[in-house]
């Protein structure tokens, strides 16, 4: 599948690829990823800035999990990776919801690290692909 | 419990040529190159005593006893370097379990079974129970038949559609899906994807609705893992199970010392899950006890 075809599933919005809307995105990622946030989130800010750059942002009904799957079609990310992710998304609506304290230390470091990466990954597609963004 | 180590031929040919594989399956654990040694001259001296058969009585037996593997004289068994030095030949150290769900049930039995207990919920027509189990539809037809028959499975039509259920009426039930849960059905599935690990895991099971055995159609399968693994390996590993259950699989991992301290605080999550039932995947209710009651380190 491609993002033009997830348009088409009514799975994104069309929206002019924004210089000021993916700088944005990318600070809230690098704020969660500095900062005490939640690694999710950054990692989730990064995808959603990689999808801004392509000129997309998710419907409402499942955005998350769009996000997050859209890292495969965007920077072309490993799909067992984003299984990865997707698992933590997974993880974060038991932590809210269910399961409070279902996320143990070695995984929230693990996540750290790799919202790094996704971060990084981003980052130097961003450069590659859309430098007019940045 | 059978162990074994043993070097496969993975291809077509390891029907074709059962010596080869008999004679390869051999400990690898230095005694490789001695025992292929021994196999190639083995060999040499079979080939060597074949061409020199003159006595046409004699060849008629190598014949015959090389005609069932579809082979007209030992010349034809393709020479065992060759074999090897063309990648045909794998070599792969594992311990082979005997299988209880294997040994309980027949294949076409255990996978009709493991699709209906594992997803209770639903009903199955016949054509979707083919598909899932990529059985002969004559084999489903037979076996949903029987099971049918022995009230394990209830049969209802919808409009021009027969469905197959799981029999929740059925007075072996519970004990039937808890024992097709730890054998054939999710746990069998999660153990063999797990068994990578199993040397740095002390423990894994299954724990909330499923262990409970009150999951419905919607639900995950929760798991808990603990050892010397990163969360990325085990989401790794539990990638195609989740393929193979149509179900969502969440893993908790924790290292050892992390799982302890947690224990020892009485912390909410994991003393809950201690409490509930589980399904064991690796390791058992004592190695957990174990790693939970294990001195914390300074």
């Amino acid at each position: 599948m491609s993002l033009r075809e997830w348009l088409t599933n009514h799975w994104l919005i069309e929206q002019p690829a924004d210089a000021k809307e993916v700088l944005f995105l990318l600070a809230i990622s690098d704020r969660e990823v500095a900062g005490s946030g939640v690694a999710y989130a950054a990692a989730l800010q990064s995808a959603a800035a990689a999808l801004a750059a392509c000129g997309y942002r998710a419907e409402r009904a499942g955005y998350h999990f769009r996000v997050i799957d859209s890292l495969r079609l965007t920077v072309g990310m490993d799909a067992r990776v984003v299984a990865r992710l997707d698992r933590a998304r997974r993880k974060r609506n038991l932590s809210d919801y269910e399961r409070p304290d279902v996320v143990s230390r070695q995984e929230a470091d693990e996540m750290q690290d790799l919202a790094q990466d996704v971060r990084r990954l981003v980052g130097d597609w961003l450069t590659a692909a859309h430098p007019e963004l940045l | 419990m059978i162990q074994r180590s043993e070097t496969r031929i993975d291809d077509e040919r390891s029907d074709e040529h059962p010596q080869i594989t008999q004679m390869t399956q051999v400990r690898c654990s230095g005694q490789v190159s001695s025992r292929i040694q021994a196999l190639r001259c083995k060999m040499k001296d079979a080939r060597a005593g074949a061409d020199a058969l003159s006595d046409s009585d004699h060849r008629g037996q190598v014949r015959s006893r090389t005609k069932n593997r579809g082979l007209t004289g030992l010349n034809d068994w393709p020479p065992f370097d060759r074999v090897r030095n063309t990648c045909t030949i794998v070599r792969s150290m594992r311990t082979k379990r005997a299988n209880s769900g294997e040994v309980l049930f027949g294949a076409a039995r255990r996978k009709i079974l493991a699709l209906l207990f594992g997803h209770s919920d639903q009903a199955y027509h016949l054509r979707q129970v083919v598909r899932e189990t990529r059985l002969s539809p004559g084999g489903v037809h037979r076996e949903l038949g029987q099971l049918t028959e022995a009230g394990i499975v209830t049969r209802s039509r919808e409009g021009r559609q027969v469905y197959f259920r799981a029999n929740s009426a059925s007075p072996i039930f519970a004990e039937l899906k808890s024992l097709l849960t730890k054998t054939v059905g999710v746990a069998d599935v999660l153990r063999g994807a797990l068994l990578p690990l199993r040397n740095r895991c002390r423990v894994a099971f299954i724990y909330g609705s499923f262990a409970r055995g009150e999951e419905r159609r919607s639900s995950d399968v929760d798991v808990l893992v603990v050892g010397d693994v990163s969360f990325a390996e085990v989401s790794d590993a539990l990638g195609p199970p989740e393929r193979t259950l149509s179900r969502e699989v969440n893993p908790v991992v924790y290292g050892e010392a992390e799982f302890r301290s947690k224990t020892a605080e009485n912390r909410m999550f994991v003393n809950t899950v201690l409490r509930e039932p589980k399904v064991f995947l690796l390791g058992d209710e004592d190695e957990l006890k174990r790693v939970a009651d294990e001195p914390l380190a300074d």
